[in-house]
């Protein structure tokens, strides 16, 4: 009885994994859950939080005005402006280049009058495809059978969470982030599995170009490129070949001061709000004293006063704009002191973490992922396909310690084997370990500096990209146990050693 | 049967009972003036680029300071039967910017057939309007004037005009308060402002100077408002962010002035517990140790309109002046921008508090929630003219003091000082006043304010709280009352399940810790045994297999 469904199961098997192999599989799945998320009614979106505004003026859009409940649901038609376009200081920045796109799409096929911002999220979809399929191949490539369909469906699992894509349908920078950073991971873990020197390039160069595609998204990211370039140093040991080491080590090296460079570039409209709720929303809930912290960096103590508040709370002692704020407050303050005082005060930044990482993990998309017309309130979430999110938020702990513990955790095991993997004589390891450290790197600086520089003003949406370096990680570390890559011995070694010596087609 | 009977009776009569509503009318009704004159002023613009949005507001403020229902319009928002049908007293027209000529016949038609009182302000009297007074009409360009008080207590050159119509002179019953004299040497004299029976008329207004007191003196003539009013002074929006050295000094010179001040105070419901929150409570029970300051609590500031219609700002206020009263200070007012009284919410939810209050201009950032153009007449209302409006006056007094009194409420208004030296600054100016000083607030006015629990006011030199002098009341037992409360509230909000979770968390941490040292502890004993096996043997074929 049982052979004969066995068999059954097998007959089955072999055509399945014909016609969708793993990696299709994945792709497939993704983008069905994805597009009945975005695109089929009732259509989801983030609610716009008042920070669209500058970047649908410098896009040629505007808000529908005149709505009262405009920041309460979900909005997906703008209008586009046919007129004289006062702000259209169009910024070099790769969203708008997308955003462009996605106009010129909707000019296209749908009109000329209203902008739809499903053709963005449709244009998200398309590049979050294609990253998927690259760091799908990555896992899966020394991988067959029930192992490469687990760790592809764990993919899915953790990266087609509608948390993450839901944000598609959004004129934010959170989806570009995400999906580069899959892209990134893929091509790095392609990079290190292949056998030519003109394909290991191949795919560091992508790394390469992506690194330096994030100079360009949004401030935050730009100055995380520093970080990033930590990762790219395993591409540099990895390659064989002195012009390309070498040039590799230049892009690499060059990359530093650019995103230092780049990322001042950008202008911070949000600037007043960020320093003023560093402090409030930041540094002072975290004392018992705040008026003792605040004389110790030199800021009037009297300021105590404004803990909890945010800088555009409808009801305050003073206008925010008024010389007592801005002259008795916010000039008084800069990162330097700021920095100086989470220095000495450990505890304090800790709890601040604390507090982040609670809302990091648990909270979800909840506001307004509804359209008006649906037939639910606007204000209910969608709890479709949370349910990674909704995973972690249960079985991460909330301390900041754990992810300490993690980082040490995961730097060891590649330690390890990078060392024995040198052992043998692979360079392979020592890559792999390098790309990890600087993912490790990027998602506490990632999940920091938000927190430092503006307090816990949308710290969810900020966030992202911490949590999904998380995901990454975790995908890389179960890939690699499945491929046997974390313990490594003589056999496993040998695998990859083909490609390494004497390589007989190198281009 | 017949106790069932009985029972049914009472039953219905007691029904009966509770269906009649026993309540007394809200407290809200007794804070604004009962059937209160209405008044209409109607003007040409705001005309922004002349300032003249201050002159506007200033004459709403003098308004509703003199007990009048004001209701303010442009012209270009008049439409026929509006005066007929608002039951106004009395119609003002306002011409702010006489170059554009602004004009609304329904208006004009309107004015003519209103029967009550008529004021003019400003040039392009219309003839109809000119009908109204006895006297010939002269047009007089490129003049200057010195305007003289009434009975020359005060005098002030006033700024150069272009072109004025004035009366020669007044002839019969018309009564004229001010003089103009011109300033060419002539000392030609005109009457400045000019009353016959219900109509009125003003060559100019201004917010600053004789003009305003001028008038001032015309208006509250017109419209019979009577009264001797020496001005109290006030200092307005002190806040815990305020300069505490800056109000240490202030506070140091309060008994040398002899007068009862008028301190405005935006207080906060947030970080109550914190140090600085502590001195401005202290600061403010100082201030007003024996009664020789009065303090108005201030609206919150607005970042931009909260556009719900819920009770936040009602309850933010409410329970502001809860803490206030707690900690011994007892609020005898409102004080908020002009803009405030010309809205509905803010009315209703933060003006009606009191009964008195206490409007500053504000012409910039007016955050509106739901406008209306009718203002409320509250009982009290005190009309601030800022300390810089009564600069360059020249006061022609016997002795120390002015005689001159205003028809209304009045106070010199300040602004808080924000450092050691404007302290120092502010005291020597109000010392420098020429007005009497006045230190009988709570003798001379019923004032106060009251929420849904308590009901603070200052009468016959005495404040009270709930009907009890505040002196006879023990606040140190309020105030343990109102922190057992919150404490309580306190200990229900935890969640035991996150303390559960907690725990599990640090013991998932130690885990990994144990686990990791046992690991490495592992790594390196084992590393030592490998390398043993290779110590005392000679090099073998495992070495060499290895190398493969």
């Amino acid at each position: 009885m049982l052979t004969k469904i066995r068999q059954k199961l097998h007959a089955w098997a072999e055509p399945f994994e014909r016609w969708l192999p793993p990696v299709r599989l994945g792709i497939l799945l993704l983008a069905l859950i994805t597009i009945f998320l975005l695109f089929v009614p009732p259509v989801s979106g983030p609610v716009d939080d008042g920070t669209y505004n500058l970047i649908l003026h410098a896009n040629g859009l505007r808000e529908f005005t005149g709505d009262p409940n405009y920041y309460k649901y979900f909005v997906p038609q703008f209008p586009i402006l046919q007129y004289y376009n006062p702000d259209a200081h169009l910024y070099l920045s790769l969203q708008n280049v997308l955003i462009q796109a996605a106009i010129l799409l909707n000019k296209i096929f749908y009109s000329s009058k209203i902008f739809d911002v499903r053709f963005l999220g449709a244009i998200y979809t398309v590049l979050f495809l294609l990253a998927s399929r690259l760091l799908f191949k990555g896992l899966t490539h020394r991988l067959t059978g029930k192992k490469a369909y687990l760790i592809v469906l764990l993919g899915v699992f953790f990266l087609g969470d509608t948390t993450y894509t839901v944000y598609f349908n959004s004129f934010y920078i959170e989806p570009l982030d995400f999906v580069m950073m899959i892209a990134f991971v893929g091509c790095g873990l392609l990079a290190f599995q292949q056998t030519t020197t003109r394909k290991i390039l191949k795919y560091y160069s992508g790394q390469v170009l992506i690194a330096f595609l994030f100079l360009f998204v949004s401030r935050q990211v730009a100055f995380l490129v520093s970080a990033l370039c930590i990762s790219l140093v395993g591409g540099i040991i990895f390659i064989r070949g002195r012009q390309w080491k070498l040039s590799a080590i230049i892009l690499v090296t060059a990359l530093i001061p650019m995103s230092i460079f780049i990322g001042s570039l950008y202008s911070n409209p949000n600037h007043n709000q960020n320093v003023y709720q560093s402090m409030t929303l930041g540094a002072m809930p975290s004392t018992k004293n705040p008026g003792k912290s605040l004389a110790e960096i030199n800021i009037r103590p009297q300021n105590e006063i404004l803990r909890g508040t945010s800088y555009d709370a409808p009801y305050a002692i003073a206008r925010s704009d008024s010389a007592t704020i801005q002259k008795g407050f916010i000039d008084e303050i800069n990162y330097a002191k700021l920095v100086w005082y989470y220095g000495t005060h450990p505890s304090t930044l800790s709890k601040l973490l604390q507090t982040g990482l609670e809302n990091k993990n648990v909270a979800r998309t909840k506001v307004g992922v509804y359209e008006k017309g649906a037939v639910k309130q606007g204000d209910e979430d969608k709890t479709f396909f949370q349910w990674a999110t909704i995973a972690k938020g249960f079985i991460l702990p909330k301390k900041f310690g754990f992810y300490f513990i993690f980082a040490i955790l995961v730097i060891s095991v590649y330690s390890v084997s990078c060392v024995r993997g040198l052992e043998m004589g692979s360079k392979l390891y020592a890559a792999r370990l390098w790309m990890n450290c600087g993912l490790l790197l990027m998602m506490f600086l990632a999940f920091i500096s938000p927190i430092i520089i503006s307090g816990q003003t949308n710290i969810i949406r900020q966030l992202t990209m911490s949590s999904t370096l998380l995901d990454l990680l975790v995908l890389i570390i179960i890939s690699d146990s499945l491929q046997h890559d974390i313990w490594i011995t003589r056999d496993t070694v040998l695998l990859t050693r083909a490609g390494e010596d004497g390589d007989a087609n190198e281009e | 049967m017949q106790m069932k009977n009985k029972l049914l009776t009472l039953f219905v009569i007691f029904v009966g009972l509770i269906s009649i509503n026993w309540h007394s009318p809200s407290v809200q009704a007794a804070t604004t003036i009962q059937n209160p004159s209405k008044v209409l002023v109607v003007y040409d613009s705001l005309n922004e680029r002349n300032h003249r949005q201050e002159d506007v507001q200033t004459l709403s403020r003098m308004l509703m300071s003199m007990g009048q229902q004001v209701t303010m319009m442009a012209m270009s928002d008049y439409h026929a039967g509006m005066i007929s049908k608002g039951h106004y007293q009395a119609v003002i027209t306002m011409i702010n910017w006489p170059g554009m000529k602004f004009d609304n016949p329904a208006f004009d038609r309107d004015r003519h057939q209103f029967n009550g009182k008529k004021l003019h302000i400003g040039p392009l009297m219309t003839a109809d309007e000119k009908q109204n007074f006895p006297g010939n009409w002269q047009e007089i360009n490129q003049q200057s004037f010195i305007l003289k008080g009434q009975n020359n207590r005060y005098e002030q050159q006033v700024d150069f005009q272009r072109q004025i119509q004035l009366l020669d002179k007044v002839t019969g019953n018309e009564q004229a308060l001010s003089q103009l004299v011109a300033a060419n040497g002539t000392n030609q004299t005109y009457p400045f402002g000019i009353i016959n029976g219900q109509d009125a008329y003003l060559p100019f207004f201004s917010s600053k100077g004789a003009t305003l007191l001028s008038s001032i003196q015309l208006i509250a003539q017109w419209l019979g408002v009577h009264g001797n009013y020496v001005p109290y002074v006030d200092v307005r929006d002190f806040t815990p962010l305020s300069s505490f050295t800056a109000t240490k000094e202030f506070i140091k010179n309060l008994d040398s002035l002899e007068r009862n001040l008028i301190i405005t105070t935006t207080s906060t419901t947030q970080n109550t517990d914190t140090k600085t929150f502590k001195n401005y409570l202290k600061f403010l029970r100082t201030m007003t140790r024996d009664n020789r300051a009065v303090v108005y609590l201030n609206v919150p500031a607005l970042n931009g309109v909260d556009s719900s219609n819920d009770d936040t700002l009602m309850n933010m206020l409410t329970q502001e002046i809860s803490t206030l009263i707690e900690n011994k200070i007892f609020p005898l007012g409102i004080s908020a921008p002009t803009y405030w009284n010309f809205d509905k919410y803010y009315q209703l939810n933060a003006l009606n508090f009191g009964d008195a209050t206490l409007l500053y201009n504000q012409i910039n950032n007016q955050d509106y929630h739901t406008q209306t153009s009718t203002a409320k007449a509250y009982q009290t209302m005190f009309f601030a003219i800022p300390h810089s409006a009564l600069k360059n006056i020249k006061w022609n007094i016997n002795g120390r003091y002015t005689d001159f009194t205003f028809p209304m409420p009045v106070t010199v208004d300040y602004h808080f000082p924000n450092s050691k030296a404007k302290a120092e600054k502010i005291n020597r100016e109000i010392k420098a006043l020429p007005f009497a000083p006045e230190n009988q607030y709570l003798y001379q006015f019923n004032t106060g304010i009251s929420t849904q629990t308590q009901n603070l006011r200052g009468k016959d030199g005495v404040i009270s709280l709930n009907g009890t002098p505040v002196s006879e009341i023990d606040f140190h037992q309020i105030k343990q009352q109102t922190a057992g409360i919150r404490k309580n509230q306190d200990q229900t909000g935890h969640l035991t399940t996150r303390r559960i979770v907690d725990k599990i968390n640090n013991v998932l941490i130690v885990i990994i810790v144990v686990t990791l040292i046992v690991l490495f502890g592992m790594l390196a004993i084992g590393r030592k045994l490998y390398l043993r096996m290779f110590k005392n043997r000679n090099l073998k074929r495992t070495k060499g297999a290895k190398k493969k």
